[in-house]
């Protein structure tokens, strides 16, 4: 191993620059001067030779690279008001955040820049669909059940609606309200139908059956149909008097009413009494 | 510039390429190599330039990268090319050439064919050092840095380079004392 003189080298090593390294001898620190001579030889005879057009070769490259601080740009972009630079620098935070070759920092920033944009741009298409689902909700949900919602509770209507737009499993709880009215269009008929029914039969029934037990004692009873509309008993005691069938009246009429029997004594009937007298002691 | 300023970064590119390409050169043995593993680091430094800290010299990380592109070239070839001295004198300026003496050894064949393989020697040693020996190595004798450039361009102490340098050049004399034997 030979030394070479070192003197063409911009920076030569002195055993100085090794101060303060310890265990350090002289013999140490000649043994790296010996080496570092070779070193500097080596680098002496590599020249910085370079060929004419290399910063035009790497300025060409860079041309094609995406900016390496898209988020700083975008910010300046913003402060400027430059929509176009903005979405330039959004791009090349894409490329930055896609393409291999780019460090750690770079990517985790040119991907936080995408994400921002993503969720403003995902945000705003939401609100923008959410008004749209809004229209179209109100649209849509009265015009398959019109007839029912709008008759029977056109409060309730609007306050299902709004909610159930964004979702599809709204459509069953806009029936579920429109079933209701149908059921209280129902009992309306019904009620309706009971009343009319209900009056009328019993209680021209019930004294019908009254009269019966009367028209059993005489067939008078069956000739008289008038007596059925009033209750009165009175009337009833004259008319079963005035038949004449005294015998089977007179059974028939012990429970009930004894006062008819005290009717026959005015002896305004002439005929019953004048039948008993004449085929008796004459 | 750190925001992406192309025309910036075009007077970066015209400041540092003459030291870049010939930190490469002197890892890779090969000029045309070189200036293609520098353009890589241009433009690895342009993508990169939104994690420089700004605490050391620009030219320093920007040294760190291509020396470390360089190196990984050199291991992928698995072979060490050598230079022609010739060309390479005639590529070099005069006054380079002046201060050098390296025309002495360009007029001797038999000079300059000892240079080159001693050279290919050295190179091959320093490629085959460990981290982060090899990278404190390359950095101080191909990329002309300072012992401090190196400490804030690594993020290491400097008493912690230091050490890491005379443990680099022990082991590289170590190891050119045995390919000389």
């Amino acid at each position: 191993m030979s030394g070479r003189t070192p003197d063409w080298v911009a920076r030569p090593f002195g055993p100085s620059e090794l101060e303060g390294v310890a265990g350090l001898g002289p013999d140490d620190l000649a043994a790296d001067a010996f080496v570092a001579r070779e070193l500097e030889a080596l680098a002496g005879a590599t020249g910085g030779g370079l060929s004419g057009d290399f910063v035009d070769r790497v300025m060409a490259a860079v041309v094609i690279e995406p900016s390496p601080a898209p988020a700083r740009l975008a910010g300046r972009a913003l402060r400027r008001g430059a929509l176009g630079a903005f979405l330039a620098s959004i791009g090349d935070a894409w490329r930055v955040t896609t393409r291999p070759g780019f460090p750690r920092a770079a990517r985790a920033q040119a991907m936080a820049l995408v994400l921002l944009a993503a969720g403003l741009v995902a945000g705003s298409g939401l609100a923008m669909a959410g008004a749209l689902g809004l229209f179209q909700g109100e649209r849509n949900g009265p015009s398959p059940h019109p007839s029912f919602v709008a008759p029977s509770q056109p409060a309730v209507a609007p306050l299902v609606e709004p909610s159930s737009s964004p979702e599809p499993s709204e459509p069953p709880e806009s029936e579920a309200p429109a079933a209701t009215p149908e059921e209280a269009t129902e009992p309306t008929e019904a009620g309706g139908a009971q009343p009319t029914k209900s009056p009328s039969p019993h209680k021209t029934a019930s004294p019908a059956a009254t009269g019966d037990h009367h028209g059993g004692s005489g067939s008078g009873h069956q000739a008289t149909p008038a007596p059925t509309g009033t209750p009165r008993p009175t009337e009833k005691d004259d008319d079963h008097s005035g038949p004449g069938g005294g015998g089977g009246g007179d059974d028939g009429e012990d429970d009930a009413t004894p006062r008819p029997t005290e009717t026959p004594t005015p002896t305004g009937t002439d005929s019953n009494s004048g039948s008993g007298s004449g085929s008796g002691d004459g | 510039m750190l925001g992406g300023d192309r025309d910036a970064f075009r007077r970066l590119v015209e400041r540092e390429s003459r030291s870049v390409v010939a930190a490469c050169a002197r890892i890779l043995g090969d000029r045309v190599e070189a200036e293609d593993v520098a353009q890589e680091a241009f433009v690895i430094a342009y993508r990169s330039l939104g994690t420089w800290r700004a605490d050391g010299p620009f030219g320093a990380w920007l040294a760190r990268i291509a020396v470390r592109l360089a190196v990984r070239r050199a291991a992928q070839r698995k072979q060490v090319a050598w230079l022609d001295p010739l060309a390479a004198e005639a590529d070099r300026p005069s006054e380079d050439r002046f201060r050098t003496g390296a025309a002495a050894d360009a007029t001797d064949p038999a000079l300059a064919v000892m240079r080159v393989e001693r050279d290919a020697q050295l190179r091959a040693a320093v490629a085959a050092l460990e981290e982060p020996y090899r990278e404190v190595v390359a950095m101080r004798f191909f990329a002309e840095r300072s012992l401090a450039e190196i400490a804030a361009a690594t993020d290491r102490p400097l008493g912690t380079v230091k050490t890491h340098l005379h443990r680099g050049l022990a082991r590289l004399r170590r190891s050119l004392e045995e390919s000389g034997r």
